[in-house]
């Protein structure tokens, strides 16, 4: 019922893109973002789709769960190219009650569709191919530079890890309290809106007083063990950029800089 | 009422790579006014047994039969089955959600529409049954001790009234006082309400005092099942299956080791100083 979260799903394998640094992948989905947003033609689309697939076809992860991760946004994909059909002005491609649909509309709304599906599809690789734990490990390293201006990159770090960490364990728990209260009688599924938002409080406050409570037993686990955060502080496994990471950021780069030139030319 | 499972299989995830097989044909007949005691290494499939007794898990092959009704058809009123099948899952405080005792506890008569005279009155009745003050019913449960909570949560399942109680873990983490008034309480429940008892539990003391009738699951399946006393008399199979014995079992099994010809189906001390003091009287060299 609460499975095919996909955010923060590792698919462990052993890939040129599972062993890039993490620095490496992140500064790219970064780029790669940009661009995606930077690009205004189906043609610079179809470049960066078509380098998302590829390192998608290099980390061998299943195109299939790429796909999966897509389930959610389905409906706002619906929602944006519907808007776009009916509020867009230009020619009248067919009439609805007061509604008018415009070509132009389509055009535009199957633009923003295609720009959300490759942002997706592409950043769920991301945390498909790198695991949770070399994920925070990377963004604490790019964070650092920023901590002389104040920000707790390290606590930052260690606090999705946490988090990342933990989300299993609450859907674990959810379920539990699920059926304890299905049990005496309490009903998720039917009922109005309403109805339905008032059910789940027998769920979720035991489930915060849970979260609450493990979080207070982790706090104390963690001074137990002498944990003060960032500073001094060794690792053990360091990171370090390899000729794939160099291959792959001008891989990048390139593809980024011919888009932005698409762009502007 | 009884509680009929007919070959009863389960598989978790099925149809996936991590689907996992915890039930493999499973029979059982539960009668009316019975204690059973379901006890198992983890992981043979005892929880996941136990939620198929009130339809939280329909059963992948086989049918479950309660009071007549088939829980797989899609006619069946599961909440008139949850009614009549309560459920306390295991660290049941865990539940708890209302700002007062007494809320919590109608929670579940609530839900079933029971009329808001009578809710009240089950609250109170439920109260008095695992022994809860009635100063308490104002209080909200998350300022209790972990054993008034526990109590609050099963006295929320009590208060549907039903007639067959299912309890997995009902002691576990409790100390031996909190343990030793829960018990109690429950086994009241039994003796005077006929209430029909299932526990789970690891702690073969609970189980020796508790229950007259024994279920031993491995690999989910059923592998041994019969009177308590009978089942814990067969040690070295119970060791086998990585289980152990109320330890006044385990005592006897010594005892006839150094050469006392004493039975190992007791499960109180009481039987166990009559048993010894018999032995003895008739002189070791019956051994």
């Amino acid at each position: 019922m609460l499975r095919g979260v996909i955010i923060g799903q590792y698919y462990a394998a052993e890939s040129p893109i599972h062993r890039l640094d993490p620095r490496t992948k992140i500064g790219s989905t970064f780029v790669f973002i940009v661009v995606l947003f930077v690009a205004k033609s189906f043609l610079s689309f179809a470049i960066l789709a078509g380098f998302g697939l590829f390192a998608v076809y290099l980390s061998t992860v299943p195109l299939r769960m790429i796909l999966r991760g897509l389930r959610p946004i389905l409906f706002i994909l619906t929602f944006t190219l519907v808007l776009h059909v009916f509020m867009t002005k230009g020619d009248v491609w067919f009439r609805l009650g007061p509604f008018t649909a415009t070509w132009e509309g389509l055009w535009q709304g199957a633009f923003v569709a295609t720009r959300l599906v490759i942002l997706i599809g592409t950043t769920s690789l991301l945390t498909l191919s790198t695991s949770p734990i070399s994920l925070t490990d990377g963004l604490e390293r790019l964070l650092k530079p920023f901590a002389r201006v104040g920000v707790p990159a390290h606590e930052l770090a260690m606090m999705m890890t946490i988090a990342l960490r933990f989300i299993p364990t609450l859907l674990e728990e959810a379920e539990k309290v699920m059926k304890a209260q299905m049990a005496r009688g309490a009903d998720f599924e039917t009922g109005n809106m309403l109805q339905r938002a008032r059910s789940l409080v027998p769920l979720l406050v035991p489930l915060f007083v849970g979260a609450f409570r493990r979080a207070d037993e982790l706090a104390m686990a963690m001074e137990a063990r002498c944990y003060r955060g960032g500073e001094n502080r060794t690792r053990m496994r360091q990171l370090r950029a390899g000729p794939a990471d160099y291959v792959a950021v001008a891989a990048t780069s390139l593809v980024a800089a011919f888009v932005v030139f698409l762009r502007f030319v | 009422m009884a509680i009929e499972l007919h070959n009863v299989s389960y598989v978790y995830l099925p149809g996936t790579p991590s689907a996992v097989t915890a039930l493999t044909g499973v029979s059982l007949r539960i009668e009316d006014g019975e204690s059973i005691g379901i006890i198992g290494p983890t992981g043979s499939g005892k929880s996941t047994l136990v939620q198929h007794l009130n339809g939280l898990l329909k059963a992948c092959q086989g049918r479950v039969l309660v009071d007549g009704e088939d829980l797989s058809q899609r006619g069946t009123n599961l909440r008139n089955i949850r009614r009549k099948v309560g459920v306390i899952f295991q660290y049941p405080e865990h539940q708890l959600f209302e700002e007062t005792v007494a809320k919590d506890i109608a929670f579940g008569p609530r839900n079933m529409g029971v009329p808001e005279g009578e809710v009240q009155q089950r609250v109170r009745d439920a109260m008095a049954m695992v022994g809860l003050p009635e100063s308490m019913a104002e209080r909200s449960p998350f300022e209790l001790s972990g054993g008034q909570m526990r109590r609050v949560a099963i006295a929320g399942v009590l208060a549907m009234e039903p007639k067959v109680l299912v309890l997995d873990e009902p002691t576990a983490g409790l100390d031996p006082r909190g343990r030793g008034e829960i018990l109690a309480h429950i086994r009241e429940l039994h003796d005077q309400r006929k209430l029909t008892l299932i526990i789970v539990s690891h702690n073969m003391e609970d189980i020796a005092r508790m229950t007259r009738r024994l279920v031993v699951m491995q690999h989910g399946r059923v592998v041994m099942d019969g009177p308590t006393p009978g089942i814990f008399s067969q040690t070295e199979r119970l060791r086998d299956l990585g289980l152990g014995t109320p330890q006044i079992t385990a005592v006897m099994e010594k005892l006839r080791e150094r050469g006392l010809a004493v039975r190992l189906d007791v499960l109180t001390v009481e039987e166990a100083r009559d048993e010894i003091i018999a032995r003895l009287n008739r002189g070791p060299a019956s051994a």
